[in-house]
């Protein structure tokens, strides 16, 4: 932010809170259905036609046996949950997923917030240290997969071979385990940068006067850091988690083009195998079912974590 | 500061400290980079240099396989329609989301707070979890099979983040410029676009470098929109597909990696200052 936003952001915020009795914008133009048109319409159309209305169809198809091409629909009510029980594929894949995720966002954000932290003293190079761990960050889809497919089977039998490491001498990719570690740890490669800059942007919102303070207190590193500073990010800490937990539990991308699924189905995560259901085996209506169910986990989670961390939130 | 308050010998000692975390620094960050050096080593190498060289320098040095990667992508085509869709999807949401930020924010009427609430709501819902209806859906009105049709998705996918980020930001801005232009006789557009959106400007740019990425690196919602026609492939699914013929030649396909990876990179470089300063814009406020 510049220094005259910043001056900006000052001024107004006294000012916006209180408005004048005797105008506001709403009173003017509130009422005028054009405007509100003009305003909102292009938009809201497309969010209602691309999101909330295939979100309230999803809801009709799961209880239908369509497989995305025949006209002929029928309901077949709750018949895709009862084989969704009995679908092993589904349930490993859901337990990977939940595995996954659980590894990728705890390691995203306390590395994160880790990098960060180092990242927010004076040092010399921060410049060019912060650019750095955010370039990964840059890569994504396809790419980023292929990418890591070389290194594991290729580059670390390779350096695995000259300094006789165990670590890069294991079957990469080519057992279960290392399926699901290679793929949190390319994950976490990737999104760590991102989760940095926020971590940083927090931080630096913390005045310092409140870290002087603990200081003359004598509180040490460690007392001021659980204490002071980590109470006082918790905004920043909430919406890391809600990114983190969101952008996760969609990988579906990285799990194509890094593992495919192998081996056999074993690194297959719940988007992928959903997709596979969907469009690949065509029973649009149980892979519907199964979205709902993939969805109905993701709002739970991410809402008991907005609802757990936003309370821990203390205001200065 | 707080190191005033110190002693010199803890001083020193925590100098020391710095110098030893940045070194440590330093080295993880080579390490994190690493594979970008050894995607670029083996770019230049032929299969043989590959198998049996790879941490080496290239010898013979290749630049064949950048020709044969650029060939097999398509790569003028892929980028452009990459290219196409990223502009559209931007411009959309540059123009109307800011524009539904603002409205929300300025006129609570009960419908637009429920609109609010829906677009915040929405933010939770994957994705994965509605593309099935969504094809269904996007074929019916026409977006499918088009590269504009694939822009116009982003612009409801993108909505909430836009809407969410812009709303915040106009929280901040003082009524006072508003009324002034409204008794200098602008009209809710004018006093818009000629007062409030400049002052959008740090916000807009934000979500515009993070859709920008998101646009360009997409590779689910373009391979389920535009179909199978080569024609209008994004640079991801030209990749997919050099990936299905050249399975395991790995000299093409890191060439071809290099190449598709590239335009983000010199993005972010040009991007650099705002994206490290900017891209958090939202976070503190959020």
């Amino acid at each position: 932010m510049t220094a005259a936003a910043k001056k900006r952001a000052v001024i107004s915020s006294g000012r916006a809170e209180r408005p004048r009795e005797s105008f506001s914008p709403k009173k003017h133009w509130g009422k005028n259905l054009l405007v509100e048109l003009g305003f909102l319409g292009i938009i809201l159309l497309c969010f209602l036609t691309v999101k909330i209305l295939p979100f309230l169809l999803s809801f009709g198809y799961a209880f239908t046996d369509w497989n995305g091409i025949s006209s002929q629909i029928s309901f077949t009510g709750v018949d895709n949950y009862v084989q969704m029980l009995a679908d092993k594929d589904f349930w490993n894949s859901l337990w990977f997923t939940l595995r996954f995720c659980g590894c990728s966002i705890l390691l995203t954000n306390v590395l994160g917030f880790f990098l960060a932290f180092c990242l927010n003293k004076p040092l010399r190079m921060r410049g060019i240290l912060r650019a750095g761990f955010y370039i990964p960050n840059v890569l994504g889809g396809l790419v980023l997969g292929f990418i890591w497919q070389f290194i594991f089977t290729k580059v670390f039998p390779a350096i695995g071979k000259a300094t006789g490491i165990g670590f890069f001498n294991l079957m990469w990719l080519g057992t279960p385990a290392t399926s699901f570690w290679g793929l949190v740890m390319v994950d976490v490669w990737c999104s760590l940068g991102y989760y940095m800059l926020l971590y940083l942007a927090g931080l630096s919102a913390i005045p310092s006067d409140c870290l002087e303070a603990a200081h003359i207190d004598g509180a040490g590193g460690w007392q001021t850091l659980t204490k002071v500073t980590l109470p006082l990010l918790m905004p920043t800490i909430t919406r890391c988690l809600f990114l983190s937990i969101t952008s996760s539990f969609r990988v579906y991308t990285l799990n194509m083009s890094l593992t495919n699924g192998g081996p056999y189905l074993s690194s297959e995560a719940i988007t992928m195998n959903i997709y596979r259901t969907a469009f690949t085996e065509n029973q649009m209506g149980y892979g519907s079912a199964k979205s709902l169910v993939f969805m109905l986990i993701v709002v739970a989670i991410t809402g008991i974590q907005v609802a757990l961390t936003s309370r821990k939130e203390v205001s200065m | 500061m707080i190191a005033v308050h110190r002693h010199p010998a803890t001083l020193s000692g925590q100098r020391h400290g710095r110098i030893l975390l940045e070194i440590g620094l330093c080295v993880l960050l080579l390490i994190g980079l690493l594979p970008f050096f050894i995607l670029l080593l083996n770019s230049f190498k032929d299969m043989m240099g590959i198998a049996k060289n790879i941490l080496g320098w290239p010898n013979p040095f290749k630049l064949s396989n950048y020709a044969r990667a650029f060939e097999k992508l398509s790569y003028p085509r892929s980028f452009f329609n990459t290219l196409l869709v990223t502009l559209l999807g931007n411009a959309g949401l540059i123009i109307f989301g800011s524009m539904a930020g603002y409205r929300l924010n300025r006129a609570p009427t009960v419908f637009n707070k429920i609109v609010y609430l829906l677009l915040l709501a929405s933010m939770a819902i994957p994705f994965e979890a509605v593309m099935i209806p969504l094809m269904k859906v996007s074929s019916a009105v026409g977006l499918t099979k088009s590269l504009g049709g694939l822009g116009i998705c982003y612009w409801g996918m993108g909505a909430s983040t836009c809407i969410f980020l812009t709303h915040g930001a106009v929280k901040g801005i003082p009524y006072d410029l508003e009324e002034a232009a409204i008794i200098d006789g602008c009209g809710p557009f004018k006093t818009f676009w000629r007062v409030i959106f400049p002052l959008l400007r740090t916000t807009v740019v934000t979500y515009t470098i993070l859709n920008t990425f998101w646009f360009w690196n997409d590779y689910l919602m373009p391979q389920l929109m535009l179909g199978g026609d080569k024609q209008i492939y994004t640079i991801q699914l030209s990749m997919r597909s050099l990936f299905l013929e050249y399975y395991a030649m790995w000299d093409v396909a890191l060439a071809a990696l290099v190449i598709s990876l590239l335009p983000t990179v010199i993005f972010f470089l040009i991007a650099q200052k705002y994206i490290l300063s900017g891209l958090t814009a939202g976070a503190i406020k959020g």
